[in-house]
């Protein structure tokens, strides 16, 4: 390596970045270069006296104007391309993370009160109830499919001995269904689910009585139709106890009051069947006075209903008023009304800690049109 | 309540979130500089923090010593990054972020080494010997030697530091800022080549120079041969 050759390369020499056999090469001119010795001294002295020159930290408040700085640069890079803003953020880790968090919690949090509202009256439960019922209707249908036949003619024993087999069959049924439900309301620790239990075999009792009693002096359909009326009174309260339930079975307790009335419809012409005598009452295990006054009124108007039931919050007699809300929604409100009804029935629900039901009347409330609000408020209180 | 709960948490989860991923994960980013200059230049604005906490005080620590005035150094190393912030769209990546960052260095350097010696006030320097004033105010090299170096070097302390920063004061600006990026920024031969536009011959020979000058400037400390 001539002088001029290791003085080009003292550098890299004093930096450590020579091949080992260029070092040896470099060495050695170094041996014959007082100059170039000189230079490597110099070097080395200079790079430890600016060994300290290297801490340096960037003052605080610089470094935060700087980051500033490139944050309004970056909102109005942003500003400029909006779409290209919003689908980084839409993809960004932390969006996506708190996303999937948010999202698990949500549909925990709506699993729960499903199973909780599925509970006391499940779907295969509903289903074996309408089975039950299904063959009493069928031969209620049956009796009032009987000609009629005049008085004068001929003698109707075996027209009237049908008939009664029909009403017995129904009246049996019937009877299986009320076993059904006093099973279900057993099973279940609710003073609703008893009450209406009676008034049921109140009703059920008032059909299958009438229907037993008229086939012999009146027959044919116009002597089914009491019977019909008052089977059709046990269907509403059942779906008023339905619905009072659950939310969620609303739609099913819609369709099956539809296929009653259809079923029932061949006797609406005659007016409502007559009160129980008192003699028969007496006889009846005695019914708690409100769910009395909803057998009575269940198919008064829902309005009417509304204003008893806030009479008995009034007067304190909260559970009362919310089995008078039951029969107000088993008659069949719409719009308004049925929010007003809706808002009570969560109200004094929320009041007497039936948290589940309420949820289901709250539920309800929200699928209305301006309801979400209502039930919110509700739900803050 | 219910319905308000959803969205407040997801707020909460996103805010902690973020302030996980701002913390000090970006400090030890493994990604390159070229990669996170362009992350910033698409809106990501962690990926610029990164890199002002790789290089920021480099940059600082430069400047503090090619000026002399901790203050001004401080100015001009925001502006360098402004620089960098503004620049960032046109970033091509032909030369490294390194080069880039120094070079926009050197120019903001340069610009205001030339700004304070052709000042208003007509005390200005020459360029080319800032040890001798052209007029009646004072050499370049007493400024920085004298009240003007900063005082917050705590760890270039004591005659050493001073007589080094005089010693580099005293060096023309090609060569200090060539024995700077060498010295103190770490960067090759090669690479400072780049930055300052010239050969890398040139380099060597302005990087000789001024070790041949600092090296005199030492010349009376015991400690050192």
């Amino acid at each position: 390596m001539t002088n001029q050759q290791a003085r080009d390369r003292l550098f890299e020499y004093a930096y450590g970045e020579m091949s080992p056999q260029d070092a040896v090469a470099f060495e050695a001119a170094l041996r014959e270069d007082p100059d170039l010795r000189a230079d490597l001294d110099a070097v080395s002295v200079v790079r430890r006296a600016a060994a300290g020159l290297k801490d340096h930290e960037l003052p605080l408040a610089a470094h935060r104007n700087i980051l500033a700085a490139a944050r309004r640069a970056t909102r109005q890079r942003a500003m400029a391309r909006p779409w290209e803003a919003l689908q980084r953020f839409l993809l960004s880790p932390s969006f996506l993370g708190a996303t999937a968090i948010i999202a698990a919690v949500v549909v925990g949090a709506h699993l729960i009160p499903l199973q909780e509202i599925d509970d006391p009256w499940t779907r295969a439960d509903r289903e074996q109830r309408a089975a039950a019922l299904a063959p009493a209707e069928s031969a209620l249908m049956a009796a009032a499919s009987v000609e009629p036949v005049p008085v004068a003619a001929a003698p109707s024993q075996r027209a009237q001995e049908a008939g009664e087999a029909l009403v017995q069959d129904a009246r049996g049924r019937a009877g299986g269904t009320t076993a059904t439900a006093t099973a279900t309301a057993a099973s279940t620790p609710d003073r609703v689910h008893v009450e209406s239990r009676q008034a049921r075999k109140e009703l059920v009792g008032q059909a299958s009585g009438q229907v037993a009693a008229k086939p012999r002096a009146a027959k044919g359909p116009a002597s089914i139709a009491p019977a019909a009326a008052s089977l059709r009174m046990l269907s509403d309260e059942s779906i008023g106890f339905e619905a009072a339930g659950s939310g969620f079975v609303q739609e099913d307790a819609k369709r099956s009051k539809a296929e009653v009335r259809r079923f029932a419809a061949p006797a609406a012409s005659p007016p409502m069947p007559e009160p129980m005598p008192e003699a028969e009452l007496a006889n009846e295990p005695p019914a708690p006075p409100a769910m009395a006054k909803v057998a009575r009124n269940v198919r008064a108007d829902a309005a009417g209903l509304l204003k008893e039931a806030r009479d008995e919050r009034a007067a304190g007699r909260l559970p009362d008023a919310l089995a008078l809300c039951r029969a107000a929604l088993a008659a069949g409100p719409s719009d308004n009304l049925l929010a007003d009804i809706l808002a009570e029935a969560a109200q004094l629900a929320l009041a007497i800690s039936r948290h589940d039901e309420a949820e289901g009347y709250l539920t309800r409330l929200e699928r209305l049109p301006g309801g979400a609000d209502r039930a919110g408020k509700i739900r803050l209180k | 309540m219910r319905f308000t709960a959803p969205p407040m948490a997801f707020i909460i989860i996103l805010l902690v979130l973020n302030r996980n991923r701002s913390g000090a994960v970006y400090k030890e980013d493994p990604r390159s500089d070229e990669e996170l200059y362009r992350r910033y230049a698409k809106g990501d604005g962690r990926a610029f923090r990164a890199l002002l906490n790789r290089h920021g005080g480099a940059v600082h620590g430069y400047l503090t010593k090619f000026i002399g005035d901790a203050e001004m150094a401080t100015d001009l190393t925001q502006d360098v990054f402004m620089r960098v912030i503004s620049a960032a769209e046109d970033f091509r990546g032909e030369a490294s972020f390194r080069t880039f960052l120094f070079r926009v260095m050197r120019n903001v350097a340069t610009d205001s080494l030339r700004s304070r010696i052709h000042r208003p006030d007509g005390n200005a320097c020459s360029l080319d010997d800032p040890g001798r004033p052209d007029q009646s105010g004072p050499a370049l090299v007493e400024k920085m030697a004298g009240s003007v170096v900063p005082v917050d070097h705590k760890t270039f302390s004591g005659e050493l530091s001073q007589a080094l920063e005089s010693g580099l004061a005293g060096l023309p600006p090609e060569q200090r800022e060539t024995f700077l990026l060498r010295e103190v920024e770490g960067l090759r031969f090669p690479e400072i080549a780049t930055i300052l536009g010239v050969n890398e011959s040139t380099v060597k020979s302005r990087m000789l120079y001024a070790v041949r000058s600092l090296r005199q400037s030492l010349a009376g400390f015991g400690g050192l041969p």
